[in-house]
């Protein structure tokens, strides 16, 4: 009984372990802080009741990440019913640059640098500073199509099914969201002085 | 052979990252990013972000 107890705890203890790490995923896609947080507290409650499922053959991280990304998907059901419809197809203002970035000839209209990634570990902290600002900035349904594919590296189908979004589209959402990203890092980056 | 802009040239680019891209795609592509350093810049910067995801993920 005692031995059931101690366990108990530590597998609790290691799973809080990870509360940090998914709250970051969390709060990469989920604007407000307390869903994200409750979005968190609910994946480890639900983890904790069925530990027993744990294989193994995965990471406990992995695992977690795969509870998590339900969770979030339960939480912008719920969001959508509450809420007005995320404008998914259509083009809003601060995705133009995306359509900025080539004139009308098809060339580039600011060709991309080539950035200098520091070998400092300082200067790399910096950088993934100015990744996760980035990521943060992303309008919310590329955030999230970003976040699912590179940070919990899903597969294509199975974010088609969690976005509602036929896999063409999806491709859009990727294709903006790289773009996004890679003009927000440059420019952030650039503003520093630190790369160029 | 067909010529492929940047926009388009852009769009594989990213596509790769998902997907593996068609024979005659992965041509058009090749053929694209031997004459535009830019397109083969974006490329990279691309796997820079992706790499660069991927130290972040494993420092959180």
């Amino acid at each position: 009984m005692h031995d059931n107890v101690d366990q108990s705890v530590a597998e609790f203890g290691e799973l809080e372990g990870h509360r940090a790490y998914l709250l970051k995923v969390a709060q990469l896609q989920l604007k407000q802080p307390s869903l994200a947080e409750d979005v968190v507290q609910d994946t480890l409650e639900a983890a904790l009741r069925s530990r027993h499922t744990f294989r193994g053959n995965a990471s406990r991280r992995t695992w977690l990440t795969g509870i998590l990304r339900h969770k979030l998907a339960d939480a912008f059901r719920l969001q959508r019913r509450h809420a007005a419809p995320l404008t998914a197809l259509t083009v809003p203002e601060h995705l133009r640059s995306v359509d900025a970035s080539f004139g009308p000839d098809g060339a580039w209209s600011r060709p991309p640098l080539h950035w200098d990634v520091p070998e400092d570990a300082q200067l790399q902290t910096e950088f993934l500073e100015v990744l996760q600002d980035c990521l943060g900035n992303l309008p919310p349904l590329i955030a999230r199509a970003f976040v699912l594919r590179e940070v919990m590296e899903l597969e294509t189908a199975e974010i088609s099914e969690d976005l509602s979004v036929t896999a063409n589209h999806l491709g859009v959402l990727m294709y903006r969201a790289r773009m996004l990203l890679r003009t927000c890092i440059e420019t952030q980056w650039l503003d520093e002085g630190s790369g160029a | 052979m067909s010529e492929l802009h940047c926009p388009k040239a852009t769009r594989l680019v990213s596509d790769a990252q998902d997907r593996e891209l068609s024979a005659p795609e992965r041509e058009l592509l090749q053929s694209h990013m031997t004459i535009c350093p830019p397109c083969a810049r974006f490329d990279e910067q691309l796997r820079m972000i992706r790499a660069f995801v991927k130290r972040w993920r494993e420092r959180a």
